[in-house]
């Protein structure tokens, strides 16, 4: 019996010894902390098909939201996030004092809306009512909209949100889908989708309200973990992904996309403490000073 | 009530205005007892009425809620007092047995005299030497009761009768100065009742003080020298066997007695 | 279906998801280990300050602060707690630490209060005939409890820790909300890169299906070797 304890517990002792061993020798240098599902994961990690390298020496940190990446940062669990250039933007004003944002764009990131592949028809109609936004300048106004928030030094917007009227998602009705455009988004994406309340606002929950005006349907909202949008195209009655959305390769084998109607970049974030020089640097030079880190 | 039949110096145990109650009921009203070195008192009396309690706070195995437990020198009942010192002289056997099940028979009877010589170790003593002694003991304690074949033996395997009986020779081997005896055969099949009843006789025999609650009105008449009987939490008399069962004087022990002759 | 299967193997085998699946597997075992580690040093603390007797103060206060630290950690869902500890807890300390070990410390806290209870009602099983016959011999409460009770209560208290470390295996696949690549995220990132979930999310299930078989066949061999001992001690 002694003898067996005795077994057991060298058993585990060892087997700690090993995990440990192995938790500790990552061999990685740095992190960057990225939202979970984004490309800027594949940004991180490296992938063939999008042609990227990655960062051989960063571990990927996946957050549910960036939000969440960059109060990871201020802890000082991760060196850089990694996000698109309007939510930077957003998050550099909401904590002015404590992160800065390179202002060189790393990527350039297509945005367009997902449409479902059984519904050639409403992929037509969205690309039609696109180029009207664009021509009659309706897109402007929504970009312009929320470009003008203005912020105090704790991040509260304090003006300039007066034009911004919240959106509210109607009931899904899977009895009378044909009334309804149901969308998928995750509304943790400032300034594109958030939330205020119980409604929705940002830049893609209006043109989302636009495109529903024009086609005299309801819209329903489905908020959910940005890994699922894409996924969630096509099944239970939902039409359209709209959420900040980079056109991929990998994407196109699960939805159509629409003419893109905006062109993001990743960009990188970084605390105000850290001083390493980035200033004047070009994307090839940044990228390799933190592959350098 | 000739309590005083013995001089003052000869005794072990001054039990004095013994309380305990259990939540509200009071299970011991003040009970007074002398046990005097050598003494064989024999506690009989109607179930419930307080005897294995009043057994079970002699060692503080439940806490007396009042009076006192003078035992060499000291107040057991007193909290400040370090029970486990007296208690290695006070021997207690259960009903139960409680022979401890994860050790074989020879560590039963081992642990506790190992454990308390290895705390007054003598000068250049090895732990090794401690254990063996103990251990020479715990073989001539079971030879003693035939048993020693079953050393190795683990309870689990053993017989109520050869249970007790070990149980009995692991409160001897810690030599102590009295021995207390719960209901110590009520848990036994009838043919082995005899074999545990033996050892007590002979227990008796070699001058051991005991105090034995019981059942047994044979045994007790034929081993005791003084017998108790308790009810509704109070000696209510106590005698040497032979005016006991010839002149009992309280008619519930008339009573009592009239049921279990 | 054929194509899925096809995107699966070729993200898991050519672009390298298997070091992200082995990895993952990695943490996941590594979190529930030593938080079943953490968790048994804690749990054992803590019943023994439910079983001891509750005559002088200082055990009365000590079981008072124990009952919030088990009503908090057995009251709220694992995911809030990770959440409070590396959102809430490590910045009011200004610490940084790796999310691994902050799940491990998190699982570990958690456990700690389930394993007081498995402890506790382990210990309780035990005749309380023995502790008396242990104390009645002069031997002090913690060596009575060290020699007699507590390995007699390890037969009845091992099945269950093992079914606790079961059960932490099958929770630590809420660690990605604080960015740890477990098993769960590691399918989920295959699964990202075609977006399609069928195929990573089945093997998912089969995988944890398998490593749970593995540990409930390892806690039966263990339990059926406590028989065979009792059976040799009543030879």
């Amino acid at each position: 019996m002694k003898k067996f304890f005795m077994t057991m517990f060298a058993l585990i002792l060892a087997l700690s010894c090993v995990l440990m061993a192995t938790a500790c020798s990552s061999g990685k240098s740095i992190k960057i902390g990225v939202q979970s599902g984004t490309t800027a994961e594949f940004f991180v990690k490296g992938n063939q098909e999008m042609l990227y390298d990655g960062f051989s020496n960063a571990e990927c940190m996946s957050y549910d939201s960036s939000g969440l990446a960059v109060s990871a940062m201020l802890n000082g669990q991760v060196n850089y996030v990694i996000v698109d250039n309007e939510p930077a933007k957003m998050l550099v004003a909401q904590n002015a004092g404590a992160i800065k944002m390179i202002d060189v764009p790393l990527t350039t990131e297509e945005y367009a809306l997902g449409v479902d592949k059984n519904q050639a028809g409403l992929l037509e109609s969205i690309n039609t009512i696109l180029a009207q936004m664009e021509e009659n300048g309706k897109m402007d106004e929504i970009f312009e909209k929320y470009n003008s928030l203005v912020y105090d030094d704790d991040g509260n917007v304090i003006g300039g949100d007066e034009n911004i009227v919240g959106i509210e998602s109607a009931a899904k009705n899977n009895d009378n889908p044909q009334g309804q455009l149901v969308v998928a988004t995750n509304a943790e994406f400032a300034p594109f989708e958030y939330k205020k309340g119980n409604l929705y606002v940002g830049i893609d929950m209006e043109i989302a309200q636009y495109i529903a005006q024009q086609l005299e349907l309801e819209l329903v909202i489905e908020n959910m973990e940005f890994d699922s949008v894409v996924t969630a195209v096509g099944k239970n009655n939902i039409d359209v992904a709209i959420a900040g959305l980079s056109v991929t390769a990998s994407r196109k084998s699960s939805v159509n996309f629409s003419s893109s109607y905006y062109k993001g970049a990743y960009q990188v974030l970084l605390v105000k403490a850290d001083n390493t020089e980035f200033d004047g640097k070009t994307k090839e030079q940044i990228i390799q000073t933190i592959k350098n880190k | 009530m000739n309590v005083d039949t013995q001089n003052d110096d000869n005794v072990l145990i001054k039990v004095r205005n013994l309380r305990k109650s259990f939540d509200k009921q009071e299970v011991l009203k003040g009970v007074n007892l002398d046990v005097h070195t050598g003494e064989k008192i024999a506690i009989i009396g109607p179930s419930g009425c307080g005897k294995s309690t009043f057994l079970r706070c002699v060692n503080c195995l439940e806490d007396p809620d009042g009076g006192s437990i003078m035992f060499e020198g000291e107040d057991l009942a007193d909290m400040k007092v370090d029970i486990n010192i007296h208690r290695q002289r006070i021997g207690m056997v259960f009903q139960q047995f409680n022979l401890f099940n994860n050790l074989n028979v020879l560590d039963n009877i081992t642990l506790a005299p190992i454990i308390v010589a290895k705390r007054n170790r003598k000068k250049g003593q090895t732990v090794k030497e401690i254990k063996e002694k103990e251990q020479e003991k715990a073989y001539k304690l079971l030879e003693q009761i035939g048993l020693a074949d079953k050393a190795k033996a683990y309870p689990s395997t053993l017989s109520g009768g050869q249970k007790q009986r070990i149980a009995i020779i692991r409160a001897l081997a810690m030599n102590p100065k009295v021995m207390l005896f719960d209901e110590p055969t009520s848990a036994l099949d009838p043919e082995m009742v005899g074999e545990v009843l033996d050892l007590m006789k002979k227990l008796a025999n070699d001058g051991m003080t005991m105090v034995i609650v019981t059942h047994e009105i044979g045994f007790a008449r034929e081993v005791a020298n003084k017998i108790i009987f308790m009810n509704d939490g109070v000696i209510e008399e106590e005698n040497a066997p032979e005016q006991f069962f010839a002149h009992p004087s309280s008619p519930r022990l008339k009573e009592f007695l009239s049921k279990v002759l | 279906m054929e194509k899925q299967w096809n995107n699966f193997c070729r993200e898991l085998f050519d672009n390298g998801g298997y070091k992200d699946v082995l990895n993952g597997l990695l943490a996941t075992v590594e979190i529930a280990v030593f938080g079943l580690i953490i968790g048994i040093i804690i749990g054992t603390l803590i019943a023994m300050v439910k079983v001891v007797p509750k005559y002088k103060i200082l055990p009365r206060i000590l079981e008072k602060v124990v009952d919030v630290y088990v009503g908090f950690f057995r009251g709220t869902p694992m995911v809030v707690q990770l959440l409070l500890g590396y959102f809430v807890l490590l910045p009011l300390l200004g610490i940084a630490v790796d999310s691994i070990i902050v799940a491990i410390v998190i699982f570990g806290l958690n456990s700690g209060a389930y394993v007081s209870e498995i402890m506790r009602a382990g210990i309780q099983s035990v005749d309380s005939g023995q502790l008396e016959a242990g104390r009645a011999l002069g031997l002090s409460y913690g060596k009575t409890m060290m020699r007699i009770v507590i390995p007699q209560s390890i037969k009845n208290i091992l099945p269950t820790l093992g079914n606790e470390f079961i059960t932490l295996i099958k929770e630590t696949s809420v660690v990605s909300f604080i960015a740890v690549v477990d098993l769960t995220k590691a399918f989920r990132q295959i699964g990202a890169a075609h977006y399609e979930y069928l195929v990573p999310y089945v093997v998912l299930a089969l995988v944890y299906l398998v490593l749970v078989m593995l540990i409930a066949l390892g806690v039966k061999m263990i339990e059926r070797r406590f028989k065979r001992s009792e059976r040799r001690y009543s030879k």
